[in-house]
């Protein structure tokens, strides 16, 4: 019984770190990686062969192990940052299978016979004699990652890796590193395998290729599934379930041919109901829920000084103090220019925008019209970085931006947005600004361990964001998930979220779409405010006129890819021949 | 240089059955728009149910092809409405669809250790199958023969429905806009279900051609999943003819560098390949610059696809396109 208990016990921390270090992926990144269970196995093997054959402590061991799996799951991270799920799932299975024939027929790995008589780990000097104290060692191991995992995914960095999960266009768009940080994730999270590999092989001092195979990763999926995607204590219970299924039926009175079917057969079944009758696995929490809860914590914490502060200035001008915060930071930059040069691009042949050349002036709202198909996305796509120009060059100020990406232009200030609202649905309406407001130097991981993470910059971020969500009007419903909004706070939130990321150059594509003439007048009096610091640039896509009359103080007018003409509203619009194209010629 | 053809033809063999396995999963993938990692656990349970039938209560082979067939089309009934469906209603996510179909074929494989053992059985063959000849310095046989013949078989057979016949088009038509399609009064659930059915069945043959070659053993429907999965992506996902070259290619990369290097490590090689593959030309051989999913719907290439006679439509979105 004990017997029993010590090694259930001596195993469960490992299960513990697995599902944690696979909830970074599938929960909080929404990425499916079928390849944990071979990247565990390579850290079983390194530390095993490293303590056996080169006689080194433990420590550095499992710190090689671990180094060596987060190298190996570089070029996964890569193909996740890359491609879509599809995929991801055949590039992590290729790993996964790819790494179990290593471990199968390489002489450094034993073949398939595996390692055998590992010997017990060194700490320190100090020599571990038991399976008590290897068990010992496991649970500090898994408090530390416990600790770890948790601040890095309540921490700027995890609220990224959701907003990656949610849309990664629109994270992009504002700036943030989409591959970087899907590399990292994986780097992270397979470095965490490696370590309970690590100490797997300490447990069980004997290991074989048969241990690390794609069943060991659909026991890892189920881990995760079962204590909830996205739950943080989830995997505790998951890896209770999993390694004590086993035990219980070996209590059972049945054969073992017939019991380990059977284990299988419960736990993915139960794992396939949780799937389809509880999303949220069984520890898994209402958003919402939680991040109401979380608030009340922090106010709590804060203590009466802030919420006093806060309370202050609480009933701001709509909009205004938006502008002040760019302000008050002393960022406003010297008046840039967004300008084109000769920009086309073709698709097969056929030319979507040929040669164009336009500035978008700050200070000022711009208007891109034309008729449909008249190629004005593309040129919002080119502008913005989505799409590179086949030909010409695009400038913001002084800087050649042509070669840029989408976030890199995003980081230097110039923002998009799209035709649909794209906000990150399943996030509250909070954390849609909260990632915006957030530098990316403090979205990194190690970033969550410096000095100045600690002190509450994060919380600063936070306090920023509510401030921004009271001058849009949605403050009370900061904690409601943004895919719950209606359209028109949608689309305020959508502008927030833009304004927050401090940008001094708005693309906005058909901003007014699908409003009524109440919230278009509140945009309209928001866009004007933020070009009236005279810094700032506007351009807007519009169908419609009586929009752009309200708003646009500079009309370019775009057909069949090329610039036509350029000028005030009033003349543009007023001249016939424009909207004989616009309307249709008559015949 | 006998060996060198020998392992060709191993090679053509097994990348003809990787390839009926794809055409399977990509019939399903492009009008479903599910990734049917399931289809594993159909191959491998309806190769048990055709040893069953065939060996151990002796049926004649044509009836437990029948069998075999029949347990799929309930295999995929059962996929369609007690996994799929209950997903869709709750929106769920793609990657959890995937998930959820991976985790079948771990279901399945546990099931089959249950009721037939863990250990390998080998299905009774009928005489005639041993029967072989020389050709040219290659030994042929009965199922280098039948998988030839059945593939090119079901590859016409699928061209012809999937172009000529109503229900076919219902096929491409929900394939390539569900909406659309529906409002011109078809069915969904009934085109989503039949095509379940029809990828489904597609596996049968793979199946019991295997079954008859080799002894079964619970764990050969992953084996052969991933391959089919890798060949699918090697051809271009989304296009039929796609599934056929990229099994046989898989099936070539498999053999071919037996001829220098010992056997165990012609998986290795695979998997190796399929993974650079992957990662740096996602959209398969016969694919064209864009991705083919990512591009729909994780980019924001928001443009109409421009007309053009070189992209044929099924690289937008995973449209059967023969």
């Amino acid at each position: 019984m004990s017997y029993y208990l010590i090694s259930l016990l001596g195993l469960l921390p490992i299960f513990v770190i697995l599902g944690i270090s696979f909830n970074l992926l599938l929960g909080y990144g929404g990425l499916l990686s079928v390849s944990h269970g071979g990247f565990f196995g390579v850290g079983a093997y390194a530390t095993a062969i490293l303590i056996k054959d080169y006689q080194l402590e433990f420590l550095p061991a499992v710190l090689v192990g671990a180094v060596l799996t987060g190298l190996l799951s570089l070029s996964v991270g890569y193909a996740a940052g890359r491609l879509s799920d599809e995929f991801l799932f055949i590039v992590t299975i290729a790993m996964q299978v790819a790494l179990v024939e290593l471990f199968n027929n390489l002489e450094l790995t034993g073949r398939s016979a595996g390692i055998a008589g590992i010997p017990r780990p060194t700490l320190f000097g100090y020599q571990l004699e038991s399976n008590t104290q290897v068990m010992m060692m496991s649970w500090v191991f898994c408090a530390i990652v416990t600790f770890v995992c948790w601040r890095v995914v309540h921490s700027p960095y995890g609220r990224l890796l959701k907003a990656l999960r949610e849309d990664v266009p629109a994270a992009r768009s504002l700036g943030k590193r989409a591959l970087w940080t899907k590399v990292t994730v994986f780097a992270f999270s397979s470095a965490l395998a490696g370590v309970a590999g690590g100490l797997y092989a300490m447990h069980t001092l004997y290991i074989s290729p048969a241990e690390f195979t794609l069943d060991r990763t659909v026991e890892i999926l189920s881990i995760t599934i079962i204590g909830g995607m996205a739950a943080y204590w989830g995997p505790f219970l998951g890896a209770l379930v999993v390694l004590a299924l086993p035990e219980a039926l070996s209590f059972a009175n049945i054969p073992d041919s017939v019991a380990g079917p059977v284990n299988g057969i419960i736990y993915t079944l139960v794992v396939l109901l949780v799937l389809i009758y509880r999303p949220r696995g069984l520890l898994g929490r209402d958003p919402v829920k939680e991040a109401e809860r979380n608030a009340a914590k922090r106010t709590a914490k804060a203590g009466g000084a802030r919420r006093a502060d806060v309370g202050a200035d609480a009933v701001p001008e709509v909009s205004h103090s938006l502008f002040a915060r760019v302000l008050d930071e002393g960022q406003v930059p010297e008046a840039k220019t967004l300008r084109s040069e000769g920009i086309g691009i073709s698709f097969g042949g056929l030319k979507a925008v040929d040669d164009v050349t336009l500035s978008v002036r700050p200070g000022k709202i711009t208007a891109l019209v034309g008729p449909n198909g008249a190629g004005k996305t593309t040129v919002f796509n080119l502008l913005s970085g989505a799409l590179k120009a086949d030909t010409g060059r695009t400038f913001y100020g002084d800087q050649d931006i042509s070669s840029l990406s989408i976030e890199r232009r995003a980081q230097l200030g110039v923002v998009r947005s799209f035709q649909e609202v794209r906000l990150f649905e399943g996030m509250t309406v909070q954390e849609n600004i909260h990632v915006a407001v957030t530098d990316i130097r403090h979205e990194t991981i190690t970033s969550q361990f410096t000095p100045a993470s600690w002190r509450g910059r994060d919380q600063a971020d936070g306090d920023r964001a509510e401030q921004m969500l009271r001058s849009l009007g949605l403050h009370e419903k900061r904690h409601a998930l943004a895919r719950d909004l209606s359209y028109a706070e949608q689309k305020m939130l959508m502008m927030g979220r833009l304004l927050a990321t401090g940008a001094s150059c708005y693309l906005l594509d058909e901003p007014m779409s699908g409003l009524d003439q109440a919230a278009r007048a509140q945009l309209s009096e928001l866009l004007r405010q933020i070009v009236a610091d005279g810094s700032t640039s506007i351009c807007i896509v519009e169908h419609s006129m009586q929009v752009v009359r309200e708003v646009a103080s500079w009309v370019m007018f775009l057909d069949r890819g090329r610039l036509l003409t350029e000028g005030e509203p009033e003349t543009v619009m007023n001249d016939p021949e424009l909207t004989a194209i616009y309307f249709g010629r008559p015949v | 240089m006998d060996l060198l053809l020998t392992l060709v033809k191993t090679g053509l063999v097994m990348g003809l059955l990787y390839g009926l396995f794809a055409y399977g999963l990509s019939l399903i993938l492009s009008v479903n728009k599910v990734f049917h990692v399931a289809q594993g656990a159909t191959f491998v349970l309806s190769a048990y149910v055709f040893y069953t039938l065939g060996t151990v209560l002796e049926w004649p082979l044509l009836l437990a092809v029948v069998g075999a067939v029949v347990a799929a089309a309930l295999i995929a009934c059962a996929m369609q409405f007690l996994v799929y469906k209950p997903l869709a209603r709750r929106d769920a996510d793609p990657i959890v669809v995937m998930v959820a179909s991976l985790l079948v074929v771990a279901f399945a494989a546990y099931v089959i250790e249950l009721l037939w053992g863990a250990s390998v059985v080998s299905a009774l063959v009928p005489e005639w199958f041993g029967w072989s000849t020389t050709i040219g310095g290659i030994r042929l046989d009965v199922y280098d023969l039948s998988v030839l013949v059945m593939s090119l078989a079901l590859f016409g057979v699928m061209h012809w429905f999937l172009t000529r016949t109503h229900a076919g088009l219902e096929f491409r038509a929900v394939g390539d806009n569900p909406e659309r399609a529906q409002a011109l009064a078809i069915d969904l659930d009934r085109v989503y279900l039949r095509s379940m059915i029809l990828g489904s069945i597609l596996v049968v043959p793979a199946a019991v051609l295997l079954a008859l070659k080799a002894p079964i053993h619970p764990s050969m429907g992953f084996d052969l999943l991933l391959k089919a999965v890798i060949a699918l992506t090697i051809g271009g996902m989304g296009r039929m003819s796609g599934a056929m070259i990229g099994g046989l290619l898989v099936g070539l990369t498999e053999t071919l560098p037996l001829y220098w290097l010992p056997t165990e490590w012609g998986e290795f090689i695979v998997y190796i390949v399929a993974f650079f593959f992957v990662l740096f030309r996602p959209t398969g051989l016969v694919g064209t610059k864009r991705k083919p999913r990512s591009a729909a719907s994780s980019s924001e290439h928001t443009d109409p696809a421009p007309p053009s006679s070189t992209e044929p439509a099924g690289t937008a979105t995973p449209t059967p396109v023969p």
